[in-house]
């Protein structure tokens, strides 16, 4: 108990930062980095998951008496994914997207896709008490993304897309992460809080540092080699506003700001082959200045355990 | 326990945002046309050389340029150009190929941000057949 209350409070302390409410405005990136329910604790595994979303957005023009400007943009990031357990209390998880958005407005379309911005998380399993009636886990990383996809400056959005429907950021950022389960005979819970602390890149564009946490109740069904996992939850993911120009602190305020998602899903194993597919329908949305609008997420994925 | 109160912290620190002004300040907006000159007077097949400068203590967002014909509203030149930067420098020329004398207004806006701040300038000239 002792350590759900710790968590509980780094959770609080995690949402006591999402008090401050990406063209200028338009889009809203798509980050997958946060653990989640996890497969096996003891064994390695290697995955690979499909993550698609899409958002509009209806804002003034920066010109005056021009009608409002109109976009859409969906996104799409295909990962491979995977833990190496390096020990008894060491995991490492590593993942690679390739990413194909695009980005249409006022009839035409841009289009973004290559290999996206790779991930290495280091997990350290803390050690917990065991329990009679359950079992429970507790998983605290840190970690670094790699600017891998491309990122054109953010002076020429017009010409080579908006800053968060490109491959990649840019930017080196650190990760961090923390992930609790624990499971009953049946019924059992995650919680996952993921940060991001991101840096400058080259062209000084800064994206905000963002912050994901998921609540998600799930429910065992085993029948001789094959496991189903429904699950349900809530996820809130908040992103500081971003920095046109980072070393000259010009805030673009027109950027970040918090989402909540109501999720449903299912895990399903048998033997050492995995699936998975998650739907969030956001719930609470305030993004952008509340110019854009999120729409649902799809998620799907394989996982193979050896 | 001191090692999550610690990242805790971290995270709750970041969460403030550093940013260089707080709100438009006009009088810190500079916007000079200095070609073509007031009531400047340009032939027929001559080039009108379009020359301004903006500077701003923060970044500006964009400009637009007009150059019309103010007592019928007709438009013969329209630049549009969002950019990011504290500074624009606008060097540009349009031919007079008007085949009648009218009295012409260039007018450039400077878009401060996405709330509506813009300054504007303007200079008259003539053109002559």
């Amino acid at each position: 108990m002792r350590y759900i209350s710790r968590l509980a409070l780094l959770l609080i302390a995690v949402g006591a930062s999402l008090g401050v409410a990406a063209c200028d405005v338009c889009g809203c990136s798509v980050s997958s980095q946060g653990l989640g329910l996890l497969p096996q604790f003891s064994k390695h595994f290697v995955g690979l998951q499909h993550l698609y979303t899409s958002s509009e957005s209806s804002h003034p023009s920066l010109f005056a008496g021009k009608p409002n400007e109109e976009s859409e943009q969906q996104y799409n990031n295909l990962q491979i994914w995977g833990r190496y357990q390096l020990s008894q209390k060491f995991q490492l998880f590593g993942f690679l997207p390739y990413i194909a958005n695009t980005n249409s407005s006022n009839g035409t379309s841009s289009h973004a896709s290559g290999i996206g911005d790779a991930s290495l998380i280091l997990n350290y399993a803390i050690p917990l008490p065991e329990k009679v009636k359950s079992k429970q886990m507790l998983l605290a990383g840190i970690g670094i993304k790699m600017p891998f996809g491309k990122f054109n400056s953010s002076t020429n959005t017009e010409r080579n897309g908006l800053p968060n429907t490109q491959t990649g950021t840019g930017s080196w950022d650190i990760l961090s992460n923390i992930n609790y389960t624990q499971k009953g005979t049946k019924w059992g819970y995650n919680l996952d809080a993921a940060y991001i602390y991101t840096t400058a890149n080259s062209a000084q564009y800064k994206f905000g540092n963002r912050t994901n946490i998921v609540g998600t109740a799930f429910y065992w069904l085993k029948h001789k080699q094959l496991t189903i996992v429904p699950q349900a939850g809530i996820r809130v993911e908040h992103a500081l506003h971003d920095y046109d120009n980072y070393s000259k602190k010009w805030l673009n305020e027109k950027t970040g700001g918090i989402m909540s998602f109501g999720t449903v899903g299912m895990q399903c194993y048998y033997k050492k082959i995995g699936i998975k597919t998650n739907l969030s329908i956001p719930m609470y949305q305030q993004y952008a200045a509340g110019y854009v609008l999120s729409h649902a997420r799809i998620e799907s994925g394989i996982f193979l355990l050896f | 326990m001191k090692y999550l109160i610690i990242f805790a912290l971290g995270i709750s620190l970041s969460a403030c945002q550093k940013k260089d002004s707080d709100g438009y300040d006009q009088n810190k907006l500079t916007l000079n046309i200095s070609k073509p000159s007031e009531a400047q007077t340009f032939a027929k097949g001559d080039t009108v050389f379009i020359s301004a400068n903006a500077t701003y203590n923060t970044q500006l967002h964009g400009y637009t340029l007009y150059l019309m014909d103010t007592t019928n509203n007709t438009v013969f030149m329209n630049l549009e150009a969002h950019l990011h930067d504290s500074h624009f420098a606008i060097d540009t020329f349009w031919v007079n190929t008007l085949e009648s004398s009218r009295a012409l207004q260039l007018a450039i806006t400077i878009e401060v941000d996405h709330d509506g701040n813009e300054k504007t300038e303007s200079v008259h000239f003539l053109t002559t057949n």
